[in-house]
């Protein structure tokens, strides 16, 4: 029976996640503390709020764990740093600097901030700490796990068994091969930041023609699949071994044309931006169509009915989509937190079952941060000089103002776990009007045209208003259902280009809050069904506390705000 | 004249002197903001009072604002001097935070945002006076409208400083505290700016000399491609 | 909401004493059998230590001061 606290950090997204006896009892990512976004710094607010939060001292935990060997991962690093000479010329000093400043000594530090003895802090290896994170908090007895991101120490794709609270690895591909890699080099081509903009690839590739003017034939240069389900990038092509920054060559813009300027505004009606949707979209299906080959491998090595998905590449809902009708498998799984903060939980997993706690329950809900004080938004809130009341039945309230086509800031329960809002840190509306999405982006998002809303539905209720079922994703928002065309009347805010929708399902046991209120919605005779986007401002990191929420209340013109049973109304 | 507007007076012509080079001390100007709208939000955050969580929150609002219009400001002037897309201005506006609230305390927090909002006044209103001279109206009213703003933060923080000390004595204590501290991380970043450069010059120095390990990382570590076996 | 915990302090002497520990470990890492031709890459990492704790870490943006300069 052990306490045991996990860290990810030093890279991108940094988190702490804590399991007492097995259980994961708290799990927070630094950003949402720091209020600096993907803070990747050495996550000790979170550490301290989920020590806090479980009422645990430092001194009393019986591991901490690092989700990565800091060793392994110098060793790459020089190794590549010395491998392209002279290429790297511009990168050795600050890469040098970075590794033994500061990532070679995280082990110490880990010890020195919560007390412990150095023995008692550990680490595991960057994928296998991915890999627990998904396996061991499914509900799958035996599950195939496979992995896919940047890089790790020297992997950026891995294959797993997982059976029970066993993990076994089976076989890698090794950087400078990496899909993750790929992604970003295309994400900066594009002009958006990297580890940023994905989800704006993404989504522009609903506006693209797929291979469209012999585009997929010019990205077999840039990646070639394998029969036996590997891949193989055409590395001169790429930068990623010399640039950190860009992450592709000279060669790629003579192969697919300059780069996107970035911050220009986009003209999806003009034929130079459509060139760059065709490109989002040939790239979206060549990682679709290469997850499926890993997808497959992974079936023949484990004949496993279950699949689970982790890394940053899992985050790709379109692709989870095509891998769960595609790959052959009952059931596909990935955790919200499915990138390098969600190491920090496999991290914990991983120590804790060596200590010889059980496997963990299946994770049901992502609300696994920190609630908000009420009395501190109520006396802050008065201070503000806002006009504050509190009711009795926050869920029909707040129902109320969505049918009264209202934006409603949605502040209630613990804050997520992973990059999606679901429910406890949201904006809501009404999902029905296309305007209303025009108004959110107006008035909050300043997104890029391209860019879909989601919506969250109860449900029991999905089939009525999309083509599938609900599933082991739906809940975290991690995978796309098509919306029935029949239902667009309801559905105007939140259908993407391409007819699909990045669906929640919600259930009381998932985000209980959403639940009620959307129960409401359907006792006052409307569809149980709300458009649900994350609650913050551009660029910032997600609303975790009440003066969090309140300050974006200052900043943006949402028309209300939901603190658990606080409602405070803008005055029209 | 205080040293602060000797120094701004002295350098106006240089920093000043083109659209690019403008851009980038505005650039500068909106992480600055951007970084104080993260401490206040720390500050609003951990501060006992709702009453000061409330001004902080405030405070941080209109930072958010101002590194908005100087980041807005730069780009425009980025765009007249055609900085290429891959000068820092393009980026988003992205600061760290040094969590002073929590580093110095809540009075000495008073005492520094205090100190750093009165000695931005001294600073803008230079500026202001130079661009009006110089004829660049729109870069005068951007600082006079943000400088409404600045006075305000110099009083609440002057009137909350002095009411959360124990005296008026203990308050001018902290000023002179955080003056002395400042002074201090002046000179540190002065040297580290120093030493950075040193380094990085050392640095390429060792990698010349590292040429020869990138024959044998070569030959001992060949690139791999396809599946290893676990 | 939380607040940022007490840290443990511990003495100089034992802090100085896990540094060394650690990079007595990582000489092992690359003195290890399996990537016995990598240790000459130990003298790039001495070179690069000994310059990193001479010249400190690198520079950040400061808050509420808007440089002259
Ligand atoms: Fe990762
Ligand atoms: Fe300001
Ligand atoms: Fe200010």
């Amino acid at each position: 029976m052990a306490k045991v606290l996990g860290i990810s950090a030093h890279y991108h997204d940094a988190a702490a996640a804590l399991l007492v006896d097995g259980e994961l009892v708290v799990a927070i990512q630094q950003e949402r503390l720091s209020r600096i976004k993907n803070d990747p710094g050495l996550p000790l607010d979170a550490a301290d709020a989920c020590l806090a939060y479980a009422g645990v001292r430092g001194e009393a935990l019986d591991a901490v764990v690092f989700y990565e060997r800091p060793f392994d991962k110098l060793e790459r690093v020089m190794v590549n740093l010395m491998r392209n000479l002279p290429r790297t010329w511009r990168q050795f000093p600050r890469a040098m600097a970075s590794q033994l400043g500061d990532k070679i000594w995280v082990l110490d530090q880990l010890a020195e901030a919560f007390g412990q003895p150095r023995a008692n802090v550990r680490c595991f290896a960057h994928h296998q700490c991915h890999a627990a994170s998904a396996h061991f908090v499914s509900r799958f007895e035996d599950s195939a796990v496979l992995v896919v991101d940047g890089v790790g120490e020297h992997s950026s794709t891995t294959l797993w068994h997982g059976q029970g609270a066993q993990l076994r690895a089976l076989c890698s591909i090794e950087f400078p091969h990496s899909l993750g890699l790929l992604y970003a080099a295309l994400t900066a081509w594009l002009g958006f930041a990297v580890n940023e903009g994905e989800y704006k690839v993404m989504g522009l590739a609903a506006w693209g023609r797929p291979g469209h003017a012999g585009l997929r034939e010019r990205f077999e240069r840039l990646i070639r699949l394998h029969d036996d389900g590997s891949y193989e990038l055409g590395l001169d092509y790429f930068a990623h071994m010399s640039d950190a920054e860009l992450g592709f060559g000279p060669k790629l813009e003579a192969l697919l044309g300059p780069r996107r300027p970035p911050g220009l505004a986009w003209a999806l009606e003009g034929e130079r931006d459509q060139h760059y949707a065709d490109v989002a979209a040939t790239l979206q299906q060549v990682i679709e169509d290469a997850l499926l080959g890993l997808a497959r491998k992974a079936k023949a090595l484990t004949g496993s009915p279950n699949l689970c998905l982790a890394g940053g590449v899992a985050l790709n809902s379109l692709a989870n989509a095509r891998l769960a009708r595609e790959g052959g498998f009952e059931a596909v799984f990935v955790q919200p937190a499915a990138g390098d903060a969600g190491g920090a939980l496999g991290a914990a997993i991983l120590a804790a079952l060596e200590l010889g706690d059980p496997r963990p329950t299946p994770m049901l809900s992502a609300a696994l941060g920190l609630p908000v004080d009420i009395e501190r938004a109520w006396a802050v809130a008065r201070e503000l000089e806002l006009p504050v009341r509190r009711v009795d039945d926050p869920a029909s309230a707040a129902a109320e103002l969505i049918a009264a086509d209202k934006i409603v800031a949605h502040v209630r329960g613990r804050f997520e776990w992973g990059p999606r809002a679901l429910g406890q840190r949201s904006i809501l509306a009404s999902a029905a009007a296309r305007e209303t999405r025009e108004r959110i982006n107006r008035l909050i998002k300043q997104r890029e045209p391209f860019r879909p809303f989601a919506p969250a539905v109860l449900e029991p209720r999905i089939g009525e208003y999309f083509d599938g079922q609900a599933n082991d994703m739906t809940p975290f928002m991690t995978t796309v259902l098509p919306a029935r065309a029949d239902r667009s009347d309801a559905l105007g805010a939140v259908t993407h280009e391409d007819g699909s929708s990045r669906v929640q399902t919600v259930s009381p046991a998932g985000a209980p809050e959403l639940h009620e209120l959307l129960v409401a919605l359907e006792r006052g005779g409307h569809a149980p069904l709300v458009l649900n986007t994350s609650l913050n401002g551009p660029g910032e990191p997600i609303v975790a506390s009440s003066e969090d929420a309140l300050g974006f209340f200052l900043r943006h013109a949402v028309d209300a705000m939901m603190i658990e049973d606080l409602v405070i109304e803008r005055p029209a | 004249m205080s040293l602060t507007v000797a120094l701004a007076r002295m350098l106006n012509p240089l920093v000043w002197r083109s659209p690019a080079r403008s851009a980038d001390k505005l650039h500068g100007f909106a992480l600055a903001e951007h970084g104080s709208m993260l401490d206040l939000r720390l500050a609003a955050r951990l501060t006992p009072s709702p009453t000061r969580a409330a001004a902080y929150l405030r405070h941080a609002d209109d930072e958010t604002r101002h590194a908005q219009m100087f980041g807005k400001r730069a780009r425009q002037l980025a765009r007249e001097a055609g900085l290429a897309r891959g000068h820092a201005v393009w980026e988003p506006i992205r600061a760290d935070s040094e969590q002073l609230f929590v580093g110095l305390g809540e009075l000495d927090f008073l005492a520094f945002v205090h100190v750093g909002e009165a000695r931005a006044i001294e600073q803008f209103l230079v500026y202001v006076a130079y661009f009006q001279a110089q004829g660049r109206e729109r870069d005068a009213s951007l600082l006079t409208t943000i400088l409404v703003d600045e006075h305000r933060h110099a009083d609440y923080t002057r009137a909350l400083l002095f009411e959360l000390a124990d005296s008026e004595a203990a308050a001018r204590r902290a000023l002179r505290r955080v003056r002395r501290w400042e002074a201090w991380r002046t000179w540190l970043r002065a040297g580290r700016f120093l030493a950075e450069r040193v380094y990085m010059v050392a640095m390429l120095l060792v990698y010349l000399l590292a040429a020869p390990l990138g024959l044998l990382v070569r030959w001992a570590r060949p690139l791999t491609r396809g599946w290893r076996d676990a | 909401m939380s607040t940022p915990g007490k840290r443990p302090k511990r003495s100089l002497l034992r802090r100085l004493g896990a540094r060394l520990r650690t990079s007595g470990a990582l000489v092992l890492h690359f003195l290890h059998p399996a990537r016995f031709v990598l240790a000459p890459l130990l003298i790039v990492l001495l070179f690069a230590g000994v310059l990193l704790w001479l010249t400190g870490g690198l520079a950040y943006v400061a808050p509420f001061v808007y440089a002259l300069f």
